[in-house]
């Protein structure tokens, strides 16, 4: 085994092992999206997010370990982990905090693919820079050190995301850089070991992908289910005529006493066209998910539009209110982003 | 109550609610059409998200031969939902 691990490798074969890996892996895992809710420009977005933390990374190591005086092992376990998850943390929670990522498998995606980028950066620097061409070497960095950085941040943006969905408090997203930040450390503590820390990463990184893609996918289809027939059923009621004998009804009646009648008015415009605006998104995944691409309706872009002139207009007492009854369910962001990323791909 | 009656023409005329619990039953009718085929919706007063997921599941399936589901006699509001919800680009309504 020693001998086989010992084995010089040229130059091709190098590039292959540092670099093919993590990229078939994170082929892989965007080709397990049945919805292809990550575009390929998203995903070549994070690949260069994550190789800019690299260069980041580098610059901020390199001085933090002359200032800090620690032997280069100690830097490695306890200050390079915190400054390289911190940064490719930084993206994962851009990505949540702006509506990119709607599922938990846009989020373990998106944050693995992120995480690749910054491992990428990282073994074209050292296929520069190591003297040492055996094989032992280019499989840790290739596969272990790789799918480390690559799981990492997954976790990182599954954890911050499956939490705060993108709203609210901010201390999710610090338990979960405590997280990523112990795994790495733990990695490079355990590196002595290398065929072992290895081992484990390619074991455990990619089954826990699976275990956030499954769970993804399970609410993607609750809400392609139940939450699509909701807004189905919405649209009936407010075609048929009937809102106002109806529990709706009778819950705007409530808001126009409280809101008054203009804004009440508004509210009930506002549910409409997002019932209609999630019926898109909808409809669009359905027919991904059965290989059928749609074109999108042509009056998108104006109901979107008039969307967001509406919510102004409710404010944020109005827009509360209506939460209540909204086919929105909280997710509004990701759907008019997914929306507005269609509109560049497809024709209307 | 979901229905699915074969005519003399070889169209299907479909009645009644196409939901969760109807699935089965228009899976086990819908996989069985192998050619072009018209769906007369004149009598189907409601379609759930479980049954545009087994239309756009049979109009992919027939189109990879070269066939298509054609779809007829739509209500205003299952136009209105087949308009919104893009499925209007991937069957002919008629």
């Amino acid at each position: 085994m020693n001998d086989l691990l010992a084995i010089g490798l040229d130059p091709v074969t190098r590039i292959l092992i540092a670099l093919g890996p993590i990229l078939l892996l994170v082929g892989a895992f965007y080709l397990l999206d049945s919805h292809r809710l990550v575009s390929p420009r998203q995903l070549l977005q994070a690949l260069l997010a994550g190789g800019v933390c690299a260069g980041a990374g580098f610059v901020l190591n390199n001085l933090l370990l002359r200032l800090s005086g620690l032997s280069l092992l100690a830097f490695a376990i306890m200050v390079a982990p915190v400054v390289e998850e911190l940064l490719k943390a930084a993206f994962g929670a851009w990505l949540v905090r702006t509506g990119r990522v709607g599922f938990l498998i846009d989020a373990a995606l998106l944050g693995f693919a992120t995480g690749a980028g910054f491992a990428l950066v990282e073994n074209i620097y050292y296929l520069n820079m190591l003297a040492r061409s055996d094989l032992l070497v280019w499989s840790v960095r290739g596969l272990g050190t790789a799918v480390m950085h690559g799981g990492t941040t997954a976790i990182f943006t599954v954890i911050y995301f499956g939490i705060t969905r993108g709203r609210g408090d901010r201390r999710p997203g610090v338990a979960a850089l405590a997280v990523a930040i112990l795994l790495h450390g733990l990695f490079n503590r355990f590196l002595v070991h290398p065929l072992w820390t290895t081992a484990v990463a390619i074991l455990v990184v990619p089954p826990l992908l699976a275990v956030a893609y499954r769970v993804g996918e399970h609410r993607l289809q609750n809400w392609l289910g139940t939450g699509m027939d909701r807004d189905l059923k919405l649209l009936r009621l407010i075609r048929s005529g009937e809102v106002g004998s109806s529990p709706l009804g009778r819950y705007l009646q409530e808001l126009r006493s409280r809101l008054g009648p203009a804004r009440a008015v508004d509210a009930f415009c506002l549910l409409r066209l997002q019932a209609e605006l999630n019926l898109v998104v909808q409809g669009g995944l359905l027919l991904r998910q059965n290989g059928l691409k749609a074109e999108l309706p042509a009056e998108v872009g104006e109901k979107m539009v008039e969307s967001s002139r509406l919510q102004r207009s409710l404010g944020p007492t109005g827009r509360l209110a209506l939460r209540q009854v909204s086919p929105w369910d909280g997710g509004h962001p990701w759907q008019l982003r997914k929306l507005e990323q269609w509109r560049q791909e497809i024709p209307s | 109550m979901f229905a699915m009656t074969n005519r003399p023409d070889g169209s299907w005329l479909m009645s009644g609610r196409l939901d969760a619990g109807a699935a089965e039953q228009a899976r086990s009718t819908l996989g069985a059409i192998s050619d072009t085929c018209r769906l007369d919706c004149s009598e189907l007063d409601y379609i759930a998200s479980v049954g545009l997921g087994l239309l756009a599941a049979t109009q992919k399936r027939l189109l990879d031969r070269g066939s298509e589901l054609i779809l007829t006699n739509l209500s205003p509001h299952l136009r209105e939902v087949f308009q919104l919800s893009g499925f209007e680009s991937v069957f002919r309504l008629e």
